[in-house]
């Protein structure tokens, strides 16, 4: 229970990590209460097609006439989502990856580990849009894509805190009394690792929302599902870039976007000096 | 194989590959073999602890593996009771592994830093399955702490092991390595990381412990005086190999091998040996990527000569009742 005060007040000397955390939690807010924030129905059409910014639409309206403020605020819902579900499925794969490369090493462990080293360099934007596009635009599937071009670097990750582990004189007890490799895994391995996973997650959940975004606005998101991808990439088929409108169509979703991505590194970088000594100043 | 021994060690052998190097390390030139323990054979009765001494590097905590069947050997044979395990298995093995256990050098390291006392005591029991309450897990516990000297047991119980002390972990350890009543514990070097102040009740307590419960025991040193403290009979290694073993009376005051004769001076008569220390052992480094067939302490043997290097040196040979050395200028 100290350790954990301890670290609690290691993770808010950092002030970063305090600023992240912030923006973080008013995010998840908006979120939570969208259908009380936001004004209008997203789905709604409220007002002509192209409207200017005015006391009943603040960000105007969208080519069919919905409230972009009222997008924007459900928007923060499914980036939200989409990003912590992707870095879900990113960590699940990453973590059993992780384990099993580091706990049972040999060849398992060389073979797994080759394929990170590959899924590491290929170029990722090009075969996101072509897994993308194979599969199709649904929210899942989406889900999926982003999930297992990131399982890399987090089973990287996990494996070496799991091979710091393995070589305690504890496992080998825990061995030498006739523990299998399940419980081992399991009591031994997993909880010290937890906090590691934990950080990553969050890293992840940075890229995996802005590799989302990328995808809806390359036109391969789910178009029924209203992320700020999504919003961006009607904006710019509706030619927002070339008038006036990229001011209140374009702008407040990419900060968002921006905002997040940022929130979400800051928390996770300063997980990761807590959970992580060697990276401690 | 008769039943008279707990254990029998037969020519054990295990070789690691190195694959240190840096950037060369997946050429197979810079791949090295070190001869962490060859042809190691010795046995054991129930109730006697044997000693390994040696210096460090020359295979005692790896033998130590091999017993407790951490590591599987390359060559040679262990038996159990007469029974041959050399080639066990998981699940043929559980017997074998509620009857040995281990105490390491580094209580420290070897006790889950996250679990408490009550956890890492009965970790064995529940492992093997023999926990069915939680009022049983407690009162073992508590039986096992008394017995190595933790009082008031209970006070300990929900304690973790960066509030007691280094010769109070060792308690711990031993107390978890006792609670599943084994024959055999491998004590790897249990006192050489202890306060010399708490190691004689270390050692006493193993002893004790040794007589209340027919334990068996091979003791890990590197300090002779240690050895002949607690041992009935000891094993000297050199670079893997056991190159003197005997009752420790015959190993202390009539050692035969130059390097036991250099370890019993440095034990019992420091100044002597450092004032004559080229007539005991050569200054080096050892080497153990390079064996040969005659002699494993060839470098830094003062008595070396070309005799020596005839294949088949280095085989036990007997120079007194239940004494052997592999040194060819030591026989009779
Ligand atoms: N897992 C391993 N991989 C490579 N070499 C090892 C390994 N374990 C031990 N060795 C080597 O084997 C030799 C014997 O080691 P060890 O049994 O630990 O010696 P001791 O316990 O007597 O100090 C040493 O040279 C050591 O470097
Ligand atoms: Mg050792």
């Amino acid at each position: 229970m100290k350790k954990f005060n301890d670290n609690l007040k290691l993770f808010f000397s950092n002030k970063l990590g305090l600023i992240g955390t912030v923006i973080l939690v008013g995010f998840i807010l908006v979120a939570i209460f969208a259908p009380q924030i936001a004004p209008y129905d997203p789905y709604q059409r409220i007002g002509v097609p192209f409207g200017k910014p005015s006391m009943q639409n603040w960000l105007g309206t969208n080519d069919v006439g919905q409230d972009i403020l009222s997008e924007v605020i459900y928007g923060t819902r499914i980036s939200l989502l989409m990003g912590l579900l992707s870095a879900g499925v990113a960590l699940i794969i990453g973590t059993i990856v992780g384990l099993t490369s580091g706990f049972f090493g040999g060849r398992i462990d060389t073979v797994l580990m080759r394929a990170v080293d590959i899924s590491l360099v290929i170029p990722m934007l090009p075969l996101m849009i072509l897994l993308a596009a194979f599969l199709g635009p649904s929210f899942w599937n989406i889900v999926i894509v982003i999930g297992i071009l990131s399982w890399a670097s987090p089973a990287r990750v996990i494996r070496s805190q799991v091979l710091t582990i393995k070589n305690k004189g504890y496992i080998e007890a825990v061995k030498a009394t006739g523990g299998k490799s399940s419980y081992i895994i399991t009591k031994h391995i997993l909880p010290p690792t937890l906090s590691i996973i934990i950080s990553q997650l969050i890293l992840m959940s940075s890229r995996a929302i802005l590799m989302e975004s990328s995808l809806s606005f390359l036109g391969l998101g789910d178009p029924t599902q209203k992320s700020w991808g999504i919003i961006l990439y009607y904006a710019q088929s509706r030619s927002a870039f070339l008038s006036d409108a990229w001011i209140w169509w374009i702008l407040p979703p990419g900060l968002l976007i921006t905002l997040l991505v940022i929130s979400f590194a800051y928390i996770g970088n300063s997980l990761e000096q807590i959970v992580n000594p060697r990276l401690r100043r | 194989m008769n039943n008279r021994y707990l254990i029998e060690a037969n020519n054990l052998k295990k070789t690691f590959d190195t694959k240190d190097g840096g950037i060369l390390k997946n050429i197979k030139k810079s791949r090295l073999k070190v001869y962490a323990v060859d042809e190691v054979t010795f046995k054991l009765e129930p109730r006697e602890i044997i000693g390994l001494i040696g210096e460090s590097g020359c295979g005692k905590t790896t033998t130590a593996k091999i017993l407790l069947k951490l590591l599987n050997v390359d060559e040679g044979e262990l038996f159990y009771k007469g029974e041959n395990i050399t080639h066990f298995k998981n699940r043929e093995l559980s017997e074998y592994r509620k009857k040995t256990q281990i105490v390491f050098q580094d209580p420290y390291e070897f006790l889950n830093p996250r679990m408490n006392i009550l956890n890492i005591v009965t970790e064995p029991l529940l492992i093997n399955k023999q926990l069915n309450s939680e009022n049983v897990k407690i009162d073992k516990a508590v039986e096992v702490l008394e017995s190595v000297g933790l009082n008031p047991a209970k006070s300990f119980l929900y304690r973790f092991t960066h509030e007691l002390s280094g010769g109070q972990r060792q308690r711990v350890a031993i107390a978890r390595a006792l609670i599943l009543r084994p024959d055999l514990i491998v004590a790897d070097e249990p006192t050489s990381m202890l306060d010399v102040s708490v190691r004689a009740g270390i050692l006493n307590l193993l002893l004790g412990l040794k007589d209340q419960y027919n334990l068996s025991m091979v003791f890990i040193t590197h300090d002779l005086a240690t050895a002949g403290y607690m041992c009935d009979r000891i094993a000297v290694m050199y670079k893997g190999r056991i190159v003197e073993i005997g009752p420790k009376k015959e190993i202390i005051y009539n050692p035969r091998h130059p390097y036991t004769k250099a370890l019993v001076e440095v034990a019992f008569d420091l100044k002597n040996f450092l004032e004559n220390k080229d007539s005991f052992i050569k200054d080096g480094e050892v080497d153990s990527y390079e064996q040969n067939d005659y002699c494993s302490f060839e470098k830094r043997c003062v008595m070396m000569d070309a005799n020596c290097k005839h294949d088949g040196h280095h085989k036990m040979q007997q120079v007194g009742e239940n004494h052997f050395v592999a040194c060819c200028k030591c026989e009779h």
